[in-house]
């Protein structure tokens, strides 16, 4: 399972948190969480290459700029995750 | 996957606490800058309006008679929100670019909230020409009321508690401006406590909910 690591569950937690179609940009979500630029990278690749994420690689004012958005399958990912630990707490 | 009922609570609760952060992350970096833009015209027409009607000499109003104090309450009022209306729009266009939270040009909940505003604004029109009010403080009120209820509704829609509370703040404060506070005193009432809630709501999300550099 990918998304059970707490710095990955955390990054899934923040874009389920935003309106479906909503993006997010690198550098407020690692403000948000308090990661470094390479740790968030690379949390950020691997929930990538589960096509659990997309990011969108763009330039602003001739700037660098990658926003990152949840796609279908991490949505659903998330949710069945959530189901387990809600299952475990019941003592299913 | 091993985990006890303990780890599995406590996952459970970072994650609702990560996702009511990101709402008020959203609200901060989102919203609270049109909540200031707003409360600022707010406040400015309801003090120009308490200004133009206490301060202007009484010939000007026998001269034009009740329509032309309308008329140049209708001026303060459409300048104003004309000037917020482009400025949204701009901030909009602005955000969608390069906000740090940014909707897509598709996204579902914009065009509904567009078409939520545009038939409500309709029925505003059509209820205040049917009805036809010649109060100006009534129907100030029903037009306050009419938009808190479509905070109320985007704050329903989009997860964000602060618009509920607002929509629902702002509308207590009207009716008791409408009802017991005088009317001399109606748009100063209202410029502190519609256009200044709106303005103070605003700077205290940008001041606390904000992702800090």
């Amino acid at each position: 399972m990918i998304i059970h690591q707490p710095a990955r569950l955390k990054i899934m937690s923040v874009l389920m948190g935003l309106e479906i179609q909503e993006q997010v940009d690198f550098s407020c979500l690692k403000k948000m969480l308090g990661f470094t630029d390479g740790n968030l990278g690379a949390h950020l690749i691997k929930l990538e290459e589960a096509e659990y994420l997309y990011i969108e690689k763009t330039f602003v004012d001739r700037k660098p700029r990658s926003f990152i958005s949840i796609t279908d399958k991490g949505r659903r990912a998330f949710e069945d995750y959530v189901a387990v630990l809600q299952g475990i707490i019941k003592g299913a | 996957m091993e985990m006890n009922q303990e780890t599995a609570a406590q996952q459970l609760e970072m994650i609702n606490e990560i996702k009511a952060g990101t709402k008020r992350v959203v609200t901060a970096e989102v919203t609270c800058k049109y909540l200031i833009m707003w409360g600022m015209a707010w406040s400015l027409g309801y003090v120009f309006t308490h200004l133009y009607i206490t301060k202007t000499p009484i010939w000007f109003f026998e001269m034009f008679s009740q329509a032309g104090r309308q008329a140049g309450i209708s001026i303060i009022w459409g300048v104003l929100m004309g000037a917020a209306g482009v400025m949204q729009w701009l901030m909009v266009k602005k955000d969608l670019k390069s906000g740090a939270v940014r909707p897509t040009q598709s996204s579902k909940s914009s065009k509904q909230m567009f078409w939520f505003w545009m038939v409500l604004g309709m029925y505003s029109f059509a209820a205040l020409a049917i009805l036809s009010p010649r109060d100006e403080i009534q129907i100030n009120s029903f037009m306050v009321i009419t938009i808190m209820f479509a905070y109320v509704m985007m704050g329903i829609w989009g997860g964000e508690k602060m618009m509920i509370w607002l929509g629902l703040i702002i509308t207590v404060n009207t009716l008791i401006g409408y009802f017991a506070v005088p009317a001399n005193y109606y748009s100063v009432w209202m410029a502190v406590m519609a256009g200044g809630v709106l303005f103070g709501a605003g700077i205290f999300g940008k001041i606390f909910w904000a992702v800090k550099s």
